[in-house]
């Protein structure tokens, strides 16, 4: 409660300065109540990232706002919107909800201040009586630079939460929001270049078609986390079978990423080395050793070759014990050889570990060992990855 | 089925779409080539690809694209472009019958040439004959796109009841229209913005508008595959998981069909019906941890292994828990080992405690663990179990479920060859 007072109160300050520093023309209530709804609704859709944090973005209705009329009533509307946020947020999920609310309020209002010095670059004339395709360039830029500062302040932001350091948080952000900050700029320019002739009618369109592709890409993150936590929990669930088993298959996926990550893999194929470490064993269920140990890597490759979600983490799993061939992915190599780190280290000790790997493997799997090694050497001596929940 | 109602349908369709353009062109205003072409660009593209929109139900970008030709050149064009639209690739290469594409083509022109009509007769004008307001043609627009979608709605149904030899309200009731309808919605107002770009010869200004539309329906494409192959997924991988109990091999396949069964008998909502089946194929995941031997064991358990029995639906709950997508099934896994009478586990609630999907899964659960072979028993025939079921009615097992599935039982021959 004392944030949302506390926002009230400097949310009315500024307004009330802002009102006082107003440049003519008069101020237009109406279009103000707009704006200020449509950056409500924008905040109240907000995206799930893949790691879990929610953001929103309202970079759409930011832009169309800063180029069509200026920063002023922008600020208000945001103002006032983030006070609504705030307030439904403390409805819906209490106190902690409402103070996540109000740091993020903070930081969006502070980019739309931010952004206002920008908008003393862009040609009015321009923006109001377009010619051919006259504005869209500068709302491209103009876009461009608001998803910079965006992007920007949000990896600040949860970088100051605890989150990743500012330059992964940047490129953890960029892969999933990517795609939608494209939309809001495109529809931005869109909504710029009708607004003379179609007026707010152009506008609402526009917001509500940038509403409706958001999303899709919503719900696309959505599934796919969704997809993701099944995977872990079901990962899980086979473990219980072999109870001195129990966490190696996270602990291998942790490490095989965070190896692969430094071996050069690409985006995608960390993702499938890691749903590949997640089942590695799970075609051991059901059978006996010494059978299991022999078969289970292509029992495995056959359960998840019929699931569309793990395309391509089959061979992951059927090569993860295999030393080399044409067929043998990089990714492969990496899962096999931090399965068998994480087996050895309970057995031996993480030093003897590395030890009898870097004696026993050639080829890509022995540079792997060594990315292992300075790994858990960075891991201060613990030689246990940081991650791991066992 | 193509009867010969059906090739009458179609030639007056057809007959009626001719008409519908000769009238048209004898009003037509005079055209720009340009706009036309891209728009017929952008329709053989996105066609080819089968556009879907992220709000319920499946339109094709053509009719945004017929109605912007519309608004912006009239109605010939915009009949040029639904031509267009409806002649594609992969819809000729499929091998339907050719009155089906006949049919497809004939609507298609009909419809929109009935809202070109109903533009013109309004006082609409093309905005290719110079800049007009929004309220000038926002009344006649709005005219025309209802005007197709009533066209469209009477047309698809007449042409799908007389195809699949139903009645016509059975047909409207079946292919969503309203969800329809609020697509056609969105897809009419992206054919304003595209018109007025078009007048504004905003090339660049088109292409932005149209990349994010392609680029969603990509990814939305991905998204309803995934949503689709949910369900399979989880089920092959509990199949894998399970596979260490020769016994209890296909047993969560087995009771899923059977509670989804009961469930559709009972009339519960298509998305209870979806949590029910997941919670059937996941509702022993939490045994995976107890010994072979407990499981199969003849003899009469110890009580640690009775303990170890009793926590597996906490156990699956528990595992279960995290899982977005699983949210609503943890109280089903947890409880569908309660009894009606209280006798149950883990917490011994009575009756109506019981979630009603708890206890639709209990039933179909206890069914199949009757009817299938134990290491030291042989399943029990059908008719057997039935009695089964209806002695303990009101006791272990509620008594409306109960009835519901005797009922399946007894009437559904898809239910028995499940087993």
């Amino acid at each position: 409660m004392p944030y949302l007072l506390s926002l009230i109160l400097v949310g009315g300050v500024v307004v009330g300065w802002v009102l006082g520093h107003v440049e003519r023309p008069p101020f237009d209530i109406l279009y103000v109540l707009g704006l200020t709804l449509s950056v409500a609704i924008g905040r109240m859709l907000s995206i799930q990232l893949p790691q879990g944090d929610r953001v929103h973005v309202t970079l759409m209705v930011g832009v169309v706002g800063l180029m069509l009329r200026g920063a002023d009533e922008l600020l208000i509307a945001f103002i006032v919107a983030c006070m609504i946020d705030v307030a439904y947020r403390y409805l819906q999920g209490g106190a902690h909800a409402a103070r996540q609310g109000t740091l993020d309020s903070i930081r969006s209002i502070a980019v739309i201040a931010l952004m206002s010095f920008v908008q003393s670059y862009v040609n009015p004339a321009s923006v109001r009586a377009p010619e051919g395709d006259g504005p869209l360039l500068s709302v491209l830029v103009v876009g461009a630079v608001f998803v910079a500062v965006d992007v920007l302040t949000l990896a600040v932001q949860q970088w100051l939460a605890g989150g990743a350091p500012i330059a992964e948080g940047i490129v953890l952000l960029l892969r999933p929001l990517g795609s939608v900050y494209m939309v809001h700029i495109a529809m931005a320019a869109v909504a710029i270049r009708v607004h003379p002739s179609l007026g707010s009618w152009g506008l609402g369109t526009a917001l509500l078609l940038t509403l409706i592709l958001q999303n899709s890409f919503n719900l696309y993150l959505r599934i796919r986390r969704g997809y993701a936590q099944t995977i872990e929990a079901l990962a899980h669930a086979a473990e219980l079978d072999r109870p001195d088993d129990t966490g190696h298959a996270r602990r291998v996926a942790d490490l095989a990423v965070s190896v692969g990550r430094q071996m050069g893999l690409t985006s995608d194929e960390l993702e499938k080395v890691g749903y590949a470490a997640l089942l590695h064993d799970i075609g051991r269920i059901g059978y006996e050793q010494p059978e299991a140990d022999i078969e289970h890597p292509d029992r495995g490759a056959e359960i998840v070759a019929g699931i569309p979600f793990l395309e391509g983490v089959g061979p992951l799993i059927k090569h993860h014990r295999s030393t080399g061939g044409d067929d043998v992915s990089r990714g492969a190599m990496v899962v096999g050889v931090c399965c068998r780190y994480d087996r050895l280290r309970k057995t031996h000790g993480a030093r003897a570990a590395l030890d009898i790997l870097a004696a026993d493997e050639q080829g890509y799997r022995r540079s792997v060992v060594d990315v292992v090694e300075r790994a858990a050497a960075k891991d201060g001596g613990r030689l246990v990855p940081a991650k791991s929940v066992s | 089925m193509v009867t010969s109602r059906v090739r009458w349908f179609v030639s007056a369709v057809c007959m009626c779409a001719a008409l519908q353009v000769v009238y048209l062109s004898s009003k037509s205003s005079p055209a720009q080539v340009i706009p036309i072409l891209l728009l017929v660009g952008v329709v053989l593209v996105t066609e080819n690809l089968a556009f879907q929109l992220p709000i319920a139900g499946s339109v094709s970008l053509s009719f945004a694209a017929a109605f912007a030709a519309m608004l912006h050149s009239g109605p010939i064009a915009a009949v040029v472009v639904a031509i267009a639209a409806s002649t594609n690739l992969s819809e000729i290469r499929s091998g339907k019958p050719l009155s089906i594409h006949l049919f497809n083509v004939g609507q298609l022109v009909l419809s929109i040439g009935l809202a070109g009509t109903a533009y013109l007769a309004l006082g609409g004008r093309a905005l290719v004959s110079g800049a007009a307001a929004l309220s000038d043609i926002m009344l006649p627009a709005t005219a025309a796109a209802s005007t197709f979608y009533i066209a469209n709605v009477i047309l698809v149904s007449i042409g799908a009841s007389l195809l699949m030899q139903r009645r016509f309200l059975q047909t409207v009731q079946s292919l969503g229209f309203f969800s329809f309808g609020s697509s056609l919605v969105v897809l009419a107002l992206l054919g304003v913005l595209v018109a007025y770009l078009l007048s504004f010869q905003s090339w660049f200004g088109l292409l932005l508008l149209v990349l994010p539309f392609a680029s969603a329906r990509r990814t939305f494409r991905v998204y309803v595959e995934l949503t689709e192959a949910y369900s399979s997924t989880v089920r092959s991988l509990v199949t894998a998981i399970e596979a260490k109990d020769p016994y209890t091999r296909g047993h969560s396949e087995r009771v899923a069909k059977y509670a989804q069964a009961i469930a559709e008998h009972m009339g519960l909502s298509q998305s209870d019906v979806q949590v029910l089946e997941r919670a059937a194929l996941l509702h022993d995941v939490g045994k995976i941890g107890i010994s072979l031997d407990t499981l199969v064991s003849p003899e009469e358990l110890s009580e640690d292994e009775m303990r170890a029995i009793r926590r597996h639906p906490v156990l699956g709950a528990d595992l279960v828990t995290d899982v977005d997508f699983l949210h609503d099934i943890v109280d089903v896994v947890r409880c569908h080992h309660e009894r009606c009478d209280g006798g149950g586990y883990p917490d011994g609630i009575l009756g109506e405690d019981i979630p009603l999907l708890a206890r639709i899964l209990a039933a179909a659960d206890s069914f199949d663990a009757m009817t299938s072979d134990r290491a030291y028993r042989p399943g029990m025939p059908f008719d057997q179990a039935i009695g089964e079921l209806r002695r303990v009615a009101g006791k272990q097992l509620d008594e409306r479920v109960v009835a519901g599935f005797v009922k399946v039982l007894s009437d559904d021959a898809r239910v028995v060859r499940a087993s």
